[in-house]
């Protein structure tokens, strides 16, 4: 028979395995047991409570145009048939090349093939330093804004926002990413101005994102006038937490 | 209807627009799994966003059969809980203030199915984020111990005992709440 202090330490075991023979026993248990019994529909009870609770969640708004505006389409793979008549072509057209040129030639188009040669030499043109890039993607998260001093306030640190390089860009140039982001609108969205909803323009692209833990007040606080301040610069980096670095 | 598999094909092919249909049948899902974990909408968007930007650029490298949604919902996991541990500011409750159950004598179901789903909401938004977790994944996903300990990298019994606190925390509250109704 088992104890009641082995039936309870077994309800309490949400979520793990029991044993056959222990699932037995608990039942046999519990059929003899009405104090446990209660234990059990209440454990149920407050199971199913919580579950509801967890069911019960907000509106979702559809994320999916913003995912694909950031995502970059995969490659077609080429197909293996196509690469061997490439190179069948290659080789084909290697062979005629090869025969032109061990044929004779008349001194004139030998002249001119070597005139095309040194044309060719003179007017390479070395890669470009940098390489065209598409647009920074437009999901950008811009949250943690973590301020020690309270020195600063919000609209100065917005004036001062700017969008720094993204790291898949080092190494080229992106003017896009470079230029000022201009904050189009906010909106508080909890009190103590600790949550703000930030619409910002970057580019050609607008997007709005909640700003967490800003521990500046909102209004201008007269008693800051005329403190000195170092300049701030806010960084924002896609898809990772951005923060505000004294420079 | 078109297979997660062949859906993922079309995808690895160039097509990104393939990639809609996927998402349409499993944001819900790990919304509703972001917002058990986070219990804010708007933590749980950006957490279904990054989720699937994820979930995009590893899908060359999926190779689980049949298992699509399992895979997605361990991305997904572990997207909530880099963001849990990256962006919590607030202080949550500390793991050992929570009740270890010994205190809460037994009480009936009826106090339980009294209890009113905002009042557990809010008792769920004091407890530590990782009995959040385990609470979700529990609920949300009907996971067992087992299941969650290998999602979330713990033991076994961590997990037991957190959801065993978290559920007596819960308990102690609605006994609270009827005392006082």
């Amino acid at each position: 028979m088992m104890k009641c202090s082995e039936a309870v330490r077994m309800l309490e075991a949400v979520g793990c395995d029991r044993s056959p023979g222990d699932a037995r026993r608990l039942k046999s248990h519990l059929e003899q047991c009405p104090e446990c019994r209660e234990r059990s529909l209440a454990c149920d009870a407050l199971d199913s409570r919580i579950a509801e609770a967890l069911d019960r969640i907000p509106d979702y708004r559809d994320q999916t145009d913003a995912v694909l505006d950031e995502l970059v389409p995969y490659s077609r793979p080429r197909k293996p048939a196509l690469r061997w008549a490439w190179a069948l072509a290659a080789c084909a057209a290697a062979a005629v090349v090869v025969g032109y040129g061990l044929g004779p030639r008349p001194a004139a188009h030998r002249d001119a093939a070597k005139a095309v040669a040194r044309k060719q030499d003179t007017e390479h043109t070395p890669a470009p330093s940098w390489v065209p890039v598409p647009a920074p993607r437009p999901n950008i998260h811009i949250r943690h804004v973590h301020h020690r001093s309270k020195a600063y306030r919000l609209p100065e640190i917005r004036r001062q926002a700017f969008v720094r390089r993204p790291k898949r860009f080092a190494g080229t140039v992106n003017p896009i990413a470079e230029a000022p982001t201009e904050i189009v609108a906010e909106r508080q969205v909890s009190t103590g101005g600790s949550c703000l909803r930030l619409t910002i323009k970057l580019g050609h692209m607008t997007v709005t994102r909640t700003i967490h833990s800003v521990s500046v007040p909102l209004q201008p606080d007269p008693a800051l006038a005329n403190v000195e301040r170092p300049p701030l610069v806010m960084t924002v980096r896609p898809r990772f937490a951005s923060a505000i670095e004294r420079s | 209807m078109l297979a997660d598999e062949k859906i993922i094909k079309r995808i690895l092919q160039g097509r990104k627009e393939a990639f809609r249909e996927l998402m349409l049948r499993y944001q819900d899902r790990v919304f509703k799994l972001a917002y058990g974990f986070l219990g804010r909408r708007d933590d749980a968007e950006d957490v279904v966003q990054e989720t699937f930007v994820r979930v995009y650029r590893s899908l060359a490298s999926y190779s689980e059969r049949g298992a699509f949604w399992p895979w997605v919902r361990r991305i997904a996991v572990n997207c909530c809980l880099n963001h849990i541990s990256s962006t919590r500011p607030v202080e949550k409750l500390d793991e050992s203030t929570v009740p270890s159950g010994e205190e809460v004598d037994p009480v009936g179901a009826e106090v339980f199915r009294r209890m009113a789903i905002e009042d557990v909401l809010r008792a769920m938004d004091g407890l530590p984020d990782a009995y959040r977790v385990a609470l979700a994944l529990r609920y949300i996903e009907e996971l067992s111990c087992r299941e969650i300990a290998d999602l979330t990298g713990e033991p076994v019994e961590t997990v037991q005992v957190r959801l065993c606190r978290a559920r007596k925390a819960l308990a102690r509250l609605a006994v609270i709440n009827d005392e006082v109704l």
